[in-house]
């Protein structure tokens, strides 16, 4: 009897104890033992074995992991680890980029920021500010961003021979591949979901934002800023709204055809790399869409002038259908 | 690193001691060896096998996919072999002394404090 795949994913959410490199060799086992062990009709993992496998994964980690003085060498100078833990830096040199990372490393900006920074100066910890997150939001697509270049590089530094190392056929060496290519099934249906949150939230801001922003005094060194009320859709934003809604639609007719034309025929891709998208892919499509969410509020509520979200609702509409 | 012998990792070079077995088999096997005693979770198996392989007292010997499920079967090396013969002379060992040491101590007469 075959695996439940509801059991099969409950498995692999708590493998993630593990290393990767330990996933990578025995997941399928574990995943056939773990579904011997629940019986036929378990569709998720128990609590005690879920416990089990978060503790036994992380003492894995700290087994595999090379000694305290390589791990600093590695970090703090950069040098090459011994050639038994190379499959530790194949990991972490994986692992950059990846949305843990980027959860951590936020996390750990805003502790320092609103927390250690103010109690080292006498202060109350506190909150981050509105103004923050736009910092927070760049750094997060800065580490999503530099990912494959970074690993690319690192993998040319770490992943080479020692002096004289035999190599065999599990010996873990930098080599030039095919580069990813992601399939557009597993894609299409994300980009959709972001563009149409994203484009929607940017016509809702261009609809109700404030025509115009004013300052008007409000007594001696006092100016406040004013939003004036809409007199109704600009002409120009109008036609353009328009013409992106009509040009797009057009174009997913034409998609469409191209499409059923096409998939038939679909030829075989042996040249190319073809993954899923991974979570790091999802995390940029969800980070992308939550900054233009964000940007369509302040500038749909007359925080900000209308700009950006009159070129996102453009591009969002007329490159939906596609 | 050295091998530290748990009771669990006892049982488990002994079930691979008489047939290659896979995980499943493994749990199963002890189970019966401890007269129903000891059972193994699914962490703690691997983990004893990842320590066995890496010390160099088993090593995977294949694996087949039964109904979807990869079942990788495991047995002893010849280290493995001398390790359990060497736990199971020290436990040998232990018995004997338990037993002289209890043979020897005076019982306690009934009805005292």
């Amino acid at each position: 009897m075959t695996i439940d795949p509801r059991f099969e994913r409950s498995v692999h959410r708590w493998l993630r104890a593990y290393p990767r490199r330990w996933r990578r060799e025995r997941a399928d086992e574990v995943t056939a033992l773990l579904a011997d062990l629940a019986g036929p009709d378990a569709t998720r993992l128990s609590a005690g074995t879920v416990v089990g496998l978060v503790r036994a994964g992380w003492a894995t980690r700290l087994r595999t992991r090379p000694p305290l003085r390589h791990v600093l060498a590695y970090r703090l100078m950069d040098r090459r680890v011994p050639a038994p833990y190379r499959g530790w830096v194949r990991d972490d040199i994986e692992a950059e980029g990846s949305p843990a990372v980027v959860v951590l490393s936020v996390a750990l900006v805003v502790v320092v920021v609103s927390v250690l920074i103010p109690l080292a100066t006498g202060d109350r910890p506190h909150a981050p500010s509105g103004s923050a997150l736009p910092a927070l939001f760049a750094m997060s697509m800065g580490i999503l961003g530099r990912g494959s270049r970074v690993r690319r590089a690192r993998g040319r530094k770490h992943l080479v021979p020692e002096a004289g190392e035999e190599l065999t056929t599990e010996t873990l060496l930098f080599g030039w591949v095919l580069r990813d290519r992601l399939t557009a099934r597993g894609t299409a249906g994300l980009l959709t979901v972001g563009l149409a949150t994203a484009g929607l939230a940017a016509l809702a801001a261009c609809l109700a934002a404030p025509s115009a922003l004013g300052a008007v005094s409000c007594g001696h060194s006092c100016v406040e800023t004013v939003s004036a009320g809409r007199d109704g859709v600009p002409g120009p934003l109008t036609v353009a709204l328009v013409s992106a809604v009509a040009l797009g639609g057009l174009a997913a007719l034409r998609a469409r055809a191209t499409l059923r034309r096409l998939v038939p025929l679909r030829p075989v891709q042996h040249s190319r790399w073809l993954v899923a998208p991974t979570s790091r892919h999802r995390a940029m499509i969800l980070l992308l869409t939550a900054g233009a969410v964000g940007i369509a509020w302040i500038e749909g509520t007359g925080r900000a002038d209308l700009f950006f979200s009159v070129a996102v609702a453009v591009a969002g509409l007329f490159a939906l259908p596609r | 690193m050295a091998f530290r012998m748990s009771e669990q990792a006892y049982l488990v070079l002994l079930s691979l001691a008489e047939e290659p077995r896979h995980g499943y088999g493994i749990v199963q096997a002890v189970k019966v060896l401890s007269d129903d005693k000891v059972r193994l979770s699914a962490g703690t198996l691997y983990g004893i096998l990842d320590r066995l392989v890496d010390a160099g007292h088993a090593e995977a010997s294949g694996e087949v996919v039964v109904d979807g499920r990869l079942r990788r079967y495991y047995r002893l090396t010849p280290d493995g072999y001398a390790a359990l013969a060497a736990e199971t002379a020290r436990l040998t060992d232990l018995a004997s002394l338990a037993r002289r040491v209890l043979a020897a101590r005076p019982r306690p007469a009934l009805g005292t404090t």
